[in-house]
């Protein structure tokens, strides 16, 4: 019955982000309007059957304008995502493989990190650094590194003692080559896991430094720029914070419960225990 | 015990140090500057007269040095945009940020455990199911865009509560004003907090109840009632102590994001406008400000699981 439920709710996570992205990859072929086009005369208009969305300010459609956001958005979660799981993976496994000293080193630098106000730094990062969407990447991805490096160390560190890693290191395999060939594969469901987390904690963080007005700079449209610039318009235009907020959390929330249903199906603590009985 | 305290104690000073130098890396190794906005009219005579009154032409390492030497003197340097103190600047701001962040993070506490212990105590029910939805929409919503619909809502279309501000500006001090513009920033932050809460009280218990040793209390035959009350509700918040420390720098997040959104007037806004303005000496003692609450939270966090926890403080002191 649950079971029944669960299935449902993923495969309507995974088609909301399917349409995300399918949305972000045609925006230019799928938007009504030029992304940019000002037309003052049609300034604040009410969504209507021209404008499904309505229009800003200057008169721009709203819908173009979160199609091409969206884009912005995903490229932005996919990139920084791709930073946090490799420097996650990279000192994780290391931690987790080689125990003792390395690990002792490495679980205080995630201890710090994540017990640092990291926010007030990404925000200045992004400021100085935050023009260009592939700094932005950069920014956000060296913000979020630290749970995936804790997940990979954890499963890594169980995956040690078994028996198949024992009989490549008995072949006399190096160390680099027992990680990546023996190790690694088998970490791959959780850092799955870890991935659509990290991506939904990208595109959070990226919308709140939009929000913020230290993310992408106008004209380029982006989810959270849009929210700021609706903010001052709360009660004559109140769609144009509504559809830009919705996007943010739709695509967060599919974001979660993908993960959510991939920790239901490789719970990498049932997966610890089993390793230890057998 | 005294030990373990003065080893994290000796190990926070190096740690706070460090933080401070990044901070004065970021800030000022980056392009721009508070002169690169100015008036491309200004002669470079007087450009440069300016950057030596702020002490801006000698080498970093120098200005990080006379900084931190400011500060260990309890001097943060004066504001490059006010003139005033920055020390001044911020314990003027601190109370209202301490105001809205400490009434958050009680009401979401009490909220969070209650809901967690209800959930823990009759798990498959509505209310848990109810809940696990709650927290991943909670999880999911972005907290500026919760608080822009609240006001949307609950200031704009109903006006129940004042859009933002700490008090009615105008008015004599009361009670029931300064509540009522404290409202909706606490709501919207609670809603935030809950789910962090309620389901780590609600796996903590869930765990706990199933030890050995309350199984065979329950054989024993120890009522449910005081295995509850006497064993598994106080083993399981003992982690939510550490969580506690862990949540500081949450905190500040939310205080910057939320303070901007409902124009509250507190820390997070006065770092986000010296931000926009290149106040270096406003934005560095800020964040130092910051980072050394944030270290003392999750030392105090730690002691106090050392002192509930002795198998913590003997793992360790070795």
């Amino acid at each position: 019955m649950s079971g029944l439920r669960t299935r449902v709710a993923t495969r309507v996570a995974a088609s909301v982000l399917i349409v995300f992205a399918a949305a972000g990859v045609f925006a230019p072929q799928l938007a009504p309007f030029p992304r940019d086009l000002i037309r003052l005369e049609n300034s604040g208009r009410a969504p209507s059957a021209l404008h499904p969305f309505g229009t800003d300010m200057l008169g721009r459609d709203v819908l173009s304008r979160i199609l091409h956001g969206g884009r912005v958005s995903l490229v932005m979660a996919t990139v920084a995502t791709l930073v946090a799981v490799a420097i996650g993976t990279l000192l994780g496994s290391l931690a987790g493989y080689f125990g003792g000293r390395v690990d002792t080193a490495i679980s205080a630098l995630v201890d710090t990190a994540l017990s640092l106000p990291l926010f007030f730094l990404v925000l200045l990062l992004g400021q100085r650094w935050g023009a260009s969407v592939g700094s932005l990447c950069v920014v956000v991805g060296l913000a979020s590194w630290m749970p995936v490096a804790r997940l990979v160390r954890q499963t890594t560190s169980s995956l040690r003692q078994r028996a198949f890693v024992d009989a490549a290191r008995g072949l006399g395999f190096g160390t680099a080559r027992v990680l990546a060939r023996h190790v690694l594969p088998s970490t791959a469901a959780p850092i799955l896991v870890a991935s659509a987390l990290g991506a939904a904690q990208a595109v959070l963080m990226e919308s709140a430094l939009g929000f913020l007005g230290f993310g992408l700079q106008p004209p380029i449209p982006s989810w959270g720029g849009m929210l700021r610039e609706a903010q001052s318009h709360l009660h004559d235009a109140p769609w144009l914070a509504i559809f830009p907020g919705s996007c943010i959390f739709l695509l967060v929330l599919a974001l979660h419960a993908l993960a959510d249903a991939g920790q239901g199906a490789f719970d990498p603590r049932a997966r610890g225990e089993r390793h230890v009985g057998g | 015990m005294l030990r373990y305290a003065i080893r994290r104690l000796l190990l926070a000073v190096p740690l706070t140090i460090a933080i401070t130098m990044l901070c004065f890396a970021i800030v000022r190794l980056a392009p721009g500057g508070p002169l690169a906005g100015a008036d491309p009219r200004v002669r470079a005579a007087d450009r440069d007269r300016l950057e030596r009154v702020l002490g801006l032409d000698r080498p970093l390492v120098t200005q990080y040095v006379r900084w931190l030497a400011g500060v260990a003197r309890g001097d943060l340097g004066r504001s490059f945009t006010t003139g005033q103190p920055v020390s001044a600047m911020i314990t003027e701001r601190l109370p209202a940020t301490l105001e809205l962040m400490g009434a958050a993070l009680l009401v979401s506490l009490v909220v969070g455990i209650g809901l967690g212990i209800a959930a823990a105590r009759w798990p498959g029910s509505w209310l848990d199911r109810a809940l696990a939805v709650a927290t991943l929409a909670g999880n999911s919503v972005p907290i500026f865009w919760l608080g822009v619909l609240a006001i949307l809502i609950f200031a704009s279309a109903w006006g129940w509560f004042p859009a933002g501000g700490r008090a009615t500006l105008g008015t004599e001090f009361s009670w029931g004003d300064r509540w009522r513009h404290l409202v909706l920033p606490v709501t919207v932050l609670v809603m935030a907090q809950v789910p962090l809460w309620s389901r780590h009280v609600r796996a903590s218990l869930i765990e706990r109840l199933q030890d050995e040793h309350l199984r065979a209390a329950r054989a024993r035959g120890m009522s449910e009632r005081r295995i509850w009350m006497r064993h598994a509700l106080p083993a399981a918040l003992v982690p939510l102590v550490t969580l506690l420390g862990l949540q500081i720098p949450m905190l500040f997040t939310g205080a910057v994001i939320t303070e901007t959104v409902f124009a509250w007037p507190g820390l997070g806004r006065l770092f986000h406008d010296g931000m926009s303005r290149f106040d270096y000496p406003r934005v560095l003692g800020i964040l130092a400000v910051a980072a050394v609450l944030t270290i003392a939270g999750n030392l105090a966090a730690d002691l106090a699981c050392a002192r509930l926890d002795p198998r913590l403080r003997e793992r360790s002191a070795t």
